[in-house]
Parts: C-alpha cells; structure tokens; sequence
C-alpha cells in the first residue's frame, strides 16, 4: 500500500478568503443603556464583561487604576473579601477583573443554573467596593515583592523600559511601576477614582453564551434600573515623549541571556494601513514559520523564540521585535534582526510565502473566534475602539489583495532601521 | 458529556473520534506514550528533544509546520514526565493536511544533522530562559531528586543539565524513534467538525501503512515509602525567601485522586481559600502561598509553597503551614467549604468541555491510561468524595516521615 500512496504531494485543500463572522446582536435596558450579546454554544454558560472607561490613562497617581480594578472585589458595605468569593466560588462562577492603559474589564464567568445568585453579587461589588485598608496592605506588601522579583528578570526589564523609551515616562503607555509607587498608594484615591470611573451607565457590556429571554430579564433587573449612574470620567492629553537616541542597553552582569526589544510607536487600529502592516508583521514575526524564527531560531539556534507584534491602544500603539538570546550571540543576533528587515525593504516576499501568510492569518481568525466567548471578545476588539464589524471585512480583502510591492512599501515606510528603538538588557 | 467514538487500526494506533458540528474547524491530537520517565538516567532530557525534532521533517515532506500553515492551521505540542502530546488545528475542510503530516512523521524522521544541532542549541537557551535565567526557576531541578530516590520522576523534563543536552546523539534520536514513535504506542483523536467514516478512511489511508513496533512494556522502578523527613537549604540571588514542601500521594487513576485535588482546592483555590485568608491576609507571614498536585500517571506529589514576607523565619512560615496541614487532620470539613470546591471542580469541567483542543487531550489522555470513557465521569468522582476521606488522607499522608522541605534562602 506504501507504494500506491505518494506521501510527498500533498493533500488538495481549499484556500478561505473569510470566515462567516458571527455578529453581536443588542439589547436595551430599562435605563437606556445598551448591552450586546452573542448567543452560540452547546453548554449552558453565561459570561458577561463590563468594560469601564478606567484604564491608567485616567489616573492621577500612578498605579492607581491597577489597583482598583484588582482589589474591586476584596470587600463591600456588607461583605469582606472572603465572604464575596466564598460566595462566588459556592456557586463554581469565576470573576476576572483587570485593567490595561485604557480600559477596566470585568468578567464573570457563571453557569446559567447560578446566573440568579451571582449576577447581584456583581452588582454589589460593583457598585458598593469599599478597598478595605487591610486587604490594600496586603496588597501592597504582595505586589511589592511581585514587582522586585520581577526586576530580576531580563524579559520584564526590558519591557517596561522599552514603553517609557517610546512615549516617554509621564505618558501613561511608558510610565512603570517603582516600588515607591506602591508605597505612597492610598485607599482613599483608590476609592475616588472608583467612584468616579466604575459607573454602570457609562460602561460596555457584552454577553455571550447561552442567552436567552430569561439571561436578558436578569441583566436588565441588576444593571437596568435608574439606580445606576454615569461617570464622570475626564479625559486628560498627554504628549508622548520618544527617546532621541536610537541604541540603549541595560547592563546585568549576571545574565547569562539578554533582552532584545527593537520596535516604534504606531498609529492605531483605524489608520488605512494598518491591517496592511499587520500583515507584513506576521510575515516577519507573527507566527511559527516567521522569518525571524526560521533565521534565527531554526537556522541559528540562538533563542527559544522570536516574535514580533503589533500592540493597539485607544490613543496610539506600537511595533516590536522580541526576543531573549544567549549573551554570547547577542551581537550576533542583532545583526540577523536588521538583515532580516533590511531585506524585506530591499526585496519582493515570494507569491508561494506570502500565500502561506495569507492563508495562516484567515486560519488564525477562525481559531481564535471558535466559540461564544471568543465571538464576544471579536466584538470588544472592535467596539471598545469605536470601529464596527467593517473593521474585520476589511481585515478579509487587505488580506486577500495584498501583493509583493505593498509588503515592500509598507516595511520602507515603517521598518526602516533609523526609525527603530532598540534596548539591550544583559550582556552584548 | 463527550460523545465519541472509538477503532484499532491493524497496527495498533488507537483513534477516537469526537463529532461537534458546531465549530468550523477539527483537530487532530496524538498523544505518545513516552515521557521524560522513560529516559536513561545519563541522558535526561532526550523525551523534551525529541518533540523538538518532530518538527524538523520527516520522511517525505522536508517541513511540517509550512504546509500546515498554507491550509490554515496551526499546531504545538509538549512533553512532561509521564507523555508527549501533538496538537494541531485546521479549518475542517482541510483535515486530510493534517494526516498527512502525521502520518509521514509517524512514518520516519528525516532525520537530519542539521535538525538536530539546531534545535539542541534551542533546547538549551530554553533550559537558560526557563530554569537558569529567572528567579526560582531551578526549584523543580532541586525538589524532584529531593522527592524521589529511585523512580525517574527524580529529574524534570528539561533534564538534569544541560550537558545530557549537549550530549545527545543522531544514534539516541533514531532509537527513541523506532522505539517509542510506533502506531501501537499512541493514541489519536480527531474533533470538531468532522465526519465518523471520512476519519476512518482517512485513517486507514495514511496512518493504515505504518508498521507496528515492539510493544513497550514500562517497567519502572517504584520509588519506595519514605521513611524520614528531608530537607534542604539553598541559598540563591532571588529578592525573597521561598518555603516548598512536597508529599507523596497515590496517581492519577488512583481511588483518590479527585480528593487530593479537592484537597489543593480548599487550601489554595480563588481568593476564599485557606492559605490565602488565614496565612497571607490575616496573620502576614506570606505574600504568596499555593498548594497543588503534581497529576502524575505514576504516584506522586502534594506540594505546598509560601513567598515568606521579610522577617519572618523558615521556622515560623514552615509551623504555620504545618498548622493548616493539621487542621484538615482534625476537624472535619463543613458542607459548605466542601461543596463549595465540588462546585467549582464542576464548573470548571463544563467550561472545559467549551474548548476542542481540551476536549480532544482529555480523550487521549484518558484512553491512554486505560478508558477514554473515564472523561464522562469526573464530575461525578468529585461530588462522591467526602469529609472523612480528605481527614483520613491528611491523617496518612501530611506527615513528617512523608515530607520534603527545601528552604529556597534569599543571598541577602
């Protein structure tokens, strides 16, 4: 049978251009406020995330919005942090709440069966947090000793260093953390920017799951009514302050690996090239097959992994390479970095590679939107920047029409080497 | 519940099938039956390697992941101390891109130098980046020998050093291969959206050829009962002092598995679990503590660690965890704390079965170790434990005799 099956000729395969996007559909409650859903799925669970305007844009202290989202549910009027979560554990729901530059996300992950127990615990932690004094002392003494363990590490160095070097310490995408920072945080900014920012009429909510009637029923007779109020967030502006020297390094003598980071400021998700980008990104760094894996992983053996990626905030956003090599061949890999995006100004990507691209990157799409959990969170993509479901379709033909001399263009108007930001941390 | 379906090809190669109309895409999962316990003690590692090599090409195709991204997909795998899992995801349309890239790796490696080289130097800057480069990160490399005396549980799947990396040969590779990488030494599982009969044919045209191996009878040694308390003390450049300590407890199709998970649940699990609420929040002695169970095929550890907050002593943090140990040993659970951990194991085995990839290891996983249908009945192990079992297990096995400590010292 050996010889009748040709093993080196590949299997024919159908090649997809898009994925059937499966739309949020929406719902108004009782107080005009707007909650989108998806409705998919076999199992009988119901998530739902609130996305506050809350993010460490809108701080004035720093590590202030970070702090409010991760102590949101260590106490209320009524209840202390243990009782809350031994409620919530009681019924197996799990409640994430995090924040990034821009936003404050909630998510609480319950079976329908529990829906009416857990949904008014959120209310209550929602609209009733009081960061008790003692849980932000542990807090702080936990998160401390996160932040030194952390500055130990060459990868966590130089990542929060290469944000400063691109917008500049004060701006919130470059500022990090000290650990006088955490010594001069105070329950009481904690507590007003929570009031201020973690309002229930102000803020994005999608659900997704099983939703039916009776899940639309309970959102709006907790989150609905004229109880709830809106924020009154201010939106400062900040001027972002990059780096005028190109090269920076960090020494750590005991490092027996060093930290790369080359990379820019970018524009953000609704600029026209930027799905174009995307792709060339993806070509270069964005997935196993990349460019800078099959030269400098799999032909070179410096490094574990290489990557590059694009990061999207509300009010910029930026490209980087990654990487942590040997510190022997630092140098060395520096040098295959800079051909690596020299050649992609220099020459014209092969229709047979750009086609693997094109086909991994509609193929990712569908992998990462299998399941109502992931189809809402392709709607907060979009939504929480203000873009709609075109944003995706677009995505589809850039894609699709993209050719050689676009990839060309695009790594000349941005990758050229005098316009990246490199820091070294470890040895060179 | 996890419908599936189930057939033995004439080599041996184990395949079940899981239908789910629901998704666009299908996986295909093949576990092998080799981890890092059936390496030589001289040449550790090797298992980790290997899965390294698998994506260096095989026999007739020269690359695997290229052609799989060309039809969409994508693909991973990992290996610890009991198996080693490959995992891929295509849009279903193009499921037959994935058998022939397994099939033709199950077939024969191509066995190159080059393959080989390379990825030993990428093994070895992952033994940098993971264990030798960060904080704490050689732990595991000080508490597994610490644990076990006899059975190879006693290294971890980078390896002992990095030198057994560097020391592997092309002659190690091939018979690793023809030993362990044969159709009667794994089990597949294809789901998503995919067909019953179109996986049976496709399995019969691709994998159907590929000749059985040897069988592999594992005869490991037991690791014997412990008889005293261990201890060690390391002192590294890491900011804080760190406790862990390590107990023996039964396998993972022991009658008792799901106790000792409950168990780590109710001492670590979420924000109202023990070692949280009375070590680090009401009396301060720890900034972090966790407790959790290795899941091994083979019995093995139980293991409790703590970040300990300046000026406390190994001493204090160590009678503190003893403490918390001995509670579980004396006064029985409530209902409420112990349904409270059943619910949660509940509840995150329903958001488990949302994920094909999941789905698709746990069948291959639980066939592996003797009954894909085994998958079907967690849930219902989990509700069946009680007060008296987790006190009686406590009672026998959070015991001095039966611990190993290591006292992680800050280089203050």
């Amino acid at each position: 049978m050996i010889g009748e099956l040709d093993r080196t000729k590949a299997p024919e395969f159908k090649v997809m251009e898009s994925v059937n996007l499966l739309e949020a559909e929406s719902f108004q409650l009782d107080n005009g406020n707007t909650v989108y859903y998806i409705n998919a799925g076999a199992q009988d669970v119901f998530r739902i995330e609130l996305l506050f305007n809350a993010g460490s844009w809108y701080q004035q202290k720093a590590l202030v919005a970070g702090s409010a989202s991760k102590l949101l549910a260590e106490g209320t009027s009524n209840r202390s942090a243990e009782a809350l979560a031994s409620k919530m554990d009681f019924y197996g729901a799990f409640l994430q709440s995090k924040a990034d530059r821009d936003f404050a996300s909630v998510n609480l992950y319950t079976l329908n069966k529990h829906l009416g127990e857990t949904l008014p615990v959120l209310k209550e932690i929602l609209t009733d947090a009081v960061y008790p004094e003692n849980e932000l002392k542990t807090y702080i003494s936990r998160e401390k000793q996160a932040l030194i363990t952390n500055q130990k590490k060459v990868s966590y160095l130089a990542s929060s260093n290469f944000v400063q070097l691109l917008f500049g310490e004060k701006h919130p995408y470059g500022r990090k953390a000290s650990v006088e920072n955490y010594n001069s945080l105070r329950r009481i900014d904690i507590l007003e920017f929570y009031q201020k920012n973690y309002q229930l009429l102000d803020c994005q909510i999608v659900l997704s799951g099983k939703i039916g009637e009776k899940q639309l029923q309970l959102v709006n007779q907790y989150f609905g009514g004229e109880d709830v109020e809106r924020g009154n967030t201010e939106v400062q502006g900040f001027e972002s302050r990059r780096t005028s020297e190109r090269e920076h390094f960090i020494s750590k003598d005991d490092a027996i690996q060093s930290a790369i980071k080359i990379g820019r400021p970018i524009f953000t998700k609704d600029h026209e090239d930027y799905h174009k980008l995307s792709v060339v990104n993806t070509l270069l760094g964005g997935y196993f097959g990349s460019r800078l894996m099959a030269n400098i992983r799999e032909d070179k053996g410096y490094t574990y992994g290489i990557g590059s990626g694009l990061a999207s905030f509300l009010h910029s956003g930026y490209f980087v390479i990654s990487t942590e090599v040997g510190a022997e061949v630092c140098s060395a890999s520096l040098t295959e970095i800079y051909k690596e995006l020299e050649i992609l100004q220099n020459e014209l990507v092969g229709q047979e590679e750009l086609d693997i691209v094109k086909n991994y990157m509609i193929g990712r799409f569908q992998s990462n939107t299998d399941g109502p959990f992931a189809w809402a969170d392709a709607f907060t993509a979009i939504n929480k920047h203000g873009l709609d479901y075109g944003y995706y379709r677009d995505f589809f033909k850039t894609v699709k029409d993209i050719t050689p001399e676009d990839i060309r263009t695009m790594a000349q108007k941005y990758l050229r080497k005098e316009d990246l930001i490199e820091l070294v941390v470890g040895k060179r | 519940m996890i419908e599936y379906k189930k057939f033995t090809l004439d080599n041996g190669l184990r395949v079940l099938v899981h239908e789910d109309s629901s998704t666009p895409l299908a996986v295909v999962n093949i576990l092998y039956d080799v981890g890092a316990r059936d390496e030589d003690p001289d040449k550790t590692g090797f298992a980790h390697l290997f899965e390294h090599l698998m994506f260096g090409g095989s026999v007739n195709v020269p690359n695997f992941d290229g052609p799989l991204q060309r039809v969409g997909g994508e693909n991973n795998a990992f290996t610890n101390n009991d198996v080693t899992n490959y995992y891929l995801t295509v849009p279903a349309e193009n499921l037959e891109t994935g058998f022939w890239l397994e099939s033709d790796r199950m077939l024969s490696l191509a066995f190159s130098d080059k393959s080989l080289e390379v990825q030993r130097q990428v093994v070895i800057e992952e033994f940098r980046q993971r264990y030798l480069n960060q904080p704490y990160g050689d732990v595991w490399l000080l508490l597994r020998p610490l644990v076990y005396k006899v059975h190879p549980y006693q290294w971890a799947t980078i390896g002992k050093e990095v030198r057994h990396i560097e020391d592997a040969s092309m002659r190690d590779v091939k018979d690793f291969f023809y030993r362990f990488y044969r159709p009667n030494n794994a089990v597949m599982v294809v789901a998503g959206n995919v067909q019953f009969d179109e996986v049976k044919q496709l399995a019969e045209k691709w994998f159907g050829p590929i000749p059985a191996g040897e069988a592999n009878k594992r005869m490991l040694p037991q690791e014997p009962e412990q008889t005293e308390k261990r201890t060690l003390e390391v002192e590294r450049d890491v900011p804080f002092d760190m406790i862990y300590m390590a107990f023996h407890i039964g396998n993972r199709m022991g009658e008792d598995y799901h106790a000792w998970d409950l168990i780590t649940d109710i001492l670590s699990r979420g924000k109202s679990a023990r070692l949280l609420n009375e070590l680090v929040k009401k009396r301060g002695l720890f900034s972090d503590a966790n407790a959790f169970i290795s899941g091994d095929a083979d019995p093995g550890m139980i293991i409790v660690t703590g970040k300990l907050i300046d000026g406390v002593s190994f001493e204090q943090a160590e009678v503190s965890i003893w403490e918390q140990l001995d509670r579980l040993k004396s006064t029985p659970l409530d209902f409420n704390e112990l349904q409270k951990v059943k619910n949660k194991a509940e509840a995150s085995h329903v958001f488990s079965e949302m994920e094909a990839l999941n789905v698709a290891y746990n069948l291959a996983y639980f066939e592996l170790l003797g009954d894909a249908s085994m998958v079907n009945t967690e849930v219902e192990k989990y509700q069946a434990v009680t007060a008296d079992q987790i006190k009686r297990l406590a009672n026998t096995a959070l015991v001095e005799q039966n611990c190993s400590v290591i006292y992680y010292k800050s280089k203050k």
